[in-house]
């Protein structure tokens, strides 16, 4: 039973920390809280279920092309609404007011566009389950936390390495300094956007293969993304995975000893520690970009 | 003229003046309106249950046509609202339509909106009409509110006969943390002792949960040998769904919310073998005509959500033709009241003293190579 909750842990923080690195991202470059990202990751399921289950285009290809939609639609919020704000000297709590507006109103579009029932993306829907001594894992379940932690080093690697991610650390240190040596740092945000939102789409295609899709599932993940992100130091991207990991654990083994209604109210619990005894999370956010 | 005529006229001048006094300010005239008689339905349009607020669309506009048809002076206008699938949305959505629409009557779909609600519409005299509301409660009190579904009484005794002819005596409880989840538990509860079967475990989840994974652990630990799933249709899924990949082989039990297209497709195969009770035949003898033309429309056939809410404005339909098209509350909550027997789609019954509407069967029925077929019948 041990192994069988480590294992619904596991695959429970791997989600959590796929939504996690796009927010985190977005947020260390940006220094704003991006709550629309929630929309991103539920419009990536959708884009997948277009290209795949409307269109009939091969999964693989539906794949590609739900990414690199996800990216555009992130592209097309910094663009025009983020930049027109920054443009005018918004605030950064203006800045997270209208990422709420944006979440909302995304998801609208997809119960507009999609209807409000719940969507299946039919690959892989009877696969057979991995059984290592007694627990059982699916096939698509191993591929989420695969995802998750190859994603996870990769993104240290670009940040740490690529140009396009020095320039990110640079314009998250002192965008002030980074204008000056020539770093555009309106052109790192809109990057920032477009990959943090790849990213979200890569998480909504796993999430929908999971959990299946529904307009409203953005709201209830970019939560459980935030408090990971919380948790593990906003801003730091192995933090986040560090505090997804806390959160789905937490979560598992606390509702095996309490009615599973508490499950929310233990995530809640913990980002409430956490923003009272240690509100820079495990890592904290003076560690940015140095993992 | 003489003193004694003057007093005479005076007095009945004085009479005649206070009796049209009486009539226009005291008796509040009856509106015989030209103006439509609006209804506000609140239903959920948009979150975890807008499926059955677009099957109970559905079922209404169908319902409309009907007594458009059937009573054409009627003019009754009907105004959607959506609840969100959550009381405080239900809430704002009545306020909306009594504040801003001036509706004289609501129909409300899912208990734990229509229960928040039914004061309020005491208060401001609105008749409510609760449809695919099983709560018990609902109907604790009774003065202007009426519904069209079975309760959570009516369809749990079917249910637990079913278990006791399939020699399932150990019952896990899994349900929804909302009035719909918790009476349902409560009425499983309050009747199982009688029926022989044990309740070995019961844990509630919250309305927007989907990994069940741990909750089914808990259940195959419990010893469990069926275990009763109340929730949405998507959740019911996804249980089966997590249920089969633990491999964890225990009989699913539900009832209204797991005939659904959507179940199907969520859960495939693993839907298979899952047993509910249902209290609406769309083959039989009086929902056949409704059938055939709710398919032709919507490529569906109707469900429970879509024929309750039908039944729902037919029955106010009928009240407001009984009561000669006025905007007369108390009037159609007497014509309702006092019914008696009467067919509709959902089978052949009456209003009782409560404001239940009493008709029709509960079947038990499951799935079978990806169709909702019937297993048995109990009357009401």
């Amino acid at each position: 039973m041990f192994l069988q909750l480590l294992f619904n842990s596991l695959i429970a923080a791997a989600i959590y920390a796929l939504v996690a690195a796009g927010l985190s991202l977005i947020y260390s470059t940006c220094r704003f809280i991006h709550f629309a990202h929630g929309s991103v990751v539920a419009a990536g399921g959708y884009f997948l279920y277009f290209f795949y289950s409307l269109l009939g285009v091969n999964f693989w290809i539906s794949v590609v092309l739900a990414i690199l939609s996800g990216a555009g639609l992130g592209w097309l919020i910094n663009e025009f609404i983020y930049r027109p704000l920054r443009q005018r000297k918004a605030s950064n709590t203006i800045l997270l007011v209208a990422s709420i507006s944006v979440l909302i109103i995304i998801e609208s579009l997809l119960l507009i566009s999609f209807g409000a029932d719940v969507k299946v993306i039919d690959f892989l829907v009877n696969s057979r389950g991995i059984v290592i001594a007694g627990a059982v894992i699916m096939p698509l379940q191993v591929a989420i936390i695969v995802v998750a932690i190859l994603l996870f080093l990769l993104l240290r690697l670009f940040l740490k390495f690529s140009k396009m991610g020095q320039a990110m650390r640079a314009v998250s240190d002192n965008k002030d300094v980074a204008e000056i040596v020539g770093i555009s740092s309106e052109k790192v945000y809109s990057q920032t956007f477009v990959l943090g939102s790849a990213i979200a789409s890569l998480a909504g295609i796993l999430i929908a293969m999971e959990q299946n899709l529904e307009p409203s599932m953005g709201t209830i993940l970019i939560i459980k993304g935030f408090t990971s992100a919380i948790v593990g130091g906003m801003g730091t991207i192995l933090g986040s995975a560090i505090g997804a990991l806390t959160l789905g654990v937490a979560e598992n083994f606390g509702i095996w000893y309490l009615p599973s209604g508490y499950k929310d109210a233990i995530a809640f619990v913990i980002l409430f520690l956490f923003l009272l005894v240690r509100p820079s999370g495990i890592l904290g956010i003076k560690s940015s970009f140095k993992n | 003229m003489s003193k004694k005529a003057k007093i005479i006229i005076t007095i009945v001048v004085v009479l005649i003046l206070g009796w049209l006094i009486w009539q226009n300010v005291v008796r509040q005239p009856e509106v015989v309106s030209t103006d439509p008689i609006k209804i506000g339905v609140i239903v959920p349009l948009s979150g975890s249950g807008a499926k059955y607020g677009e099957d109970s669309r559905a079922g209404i506009t169908m319902a409309q046509e009907f007594l458009a048809a059937k009573y054409p002076d009627l003019n009754l206008e009907v105004i959607y609202q959506d609840s969100f699938y959550t009381p405080k949305g239900g809430v704002d959505a009545y306020q909306k339509l009594v504040q801003v629409d001036k509706i004289s009557a609501t129909i409300v779909g899912a208990s734990f909106i229509a229960i928040p609600i039914r004061p309020l519409a005491e208060k401001d005299g609105v008749l409510e009409i609760a449809v695919w509301s099983s709560s018990p409660s609902y109907t604790n009190t009774h003065n202007l509110n009426f519904r069209t579904t079975l309760t959570a009484d009516d369809t749990i005794p079917p249910i637990l006969s079913y278990m006791k002819s399939q020699k399932l005596q150990k019952l896990a409880v899994l349900n929804a943390e909302n009035e719909f989840g918790t009476s349902h538990k409560d009425s499983f509860l309050k009747l199982s002792p009688a029926s022989g079967v044990a309740i070995v475990f019961s844990e509630g989840f919250d309305g927007g949960e989907k990994d069940f994974r741990t909750s089914l652990l808990k259940i195959k630990s419990s010893g469990a040998d069926s275990v009763f799933f109340i929730g949405t249709y998507g959740q019911l899924a996804t249980a089966l769904k997590q249920a089969k990949e633990l491999r964890i082989d225990i009989q699913f039990i539900s009832q209204g919310i797991a005939e659904e297209t959507g179940l199907i497709e969520i859960a495939s195969l693993s839907a298979e073998g899952l047993v509910y009770a249902y209290p609406f035949d769309n083959t039989s003898k009086e929902a056949r005509e409704f059938s055939k033309d709710y398919e032709s429309r919507y490529g569906e056939m109707p469900n429970q959500y879509s024929a309750e809410a039908f039944v729902g404005l037919q029955v106010f339909g009928e009240a407001v033709h009984l009561c000669k098209n006025k905007i007369d509350v108390n009037c159609w909550k007497d014509r309702l009241d006092s019914m008696g027997k009467f067919k509709t789609i959902l089978g052949s019954g009456s209003f009782n003293d409560s404001g239940d509407l009493k008709m029709g069967k509960v079947f038990m029925k499951t799935v079978q190579n990806g169709q909702f077929v019937k297993l048995v019948a109990f009357g009401t």
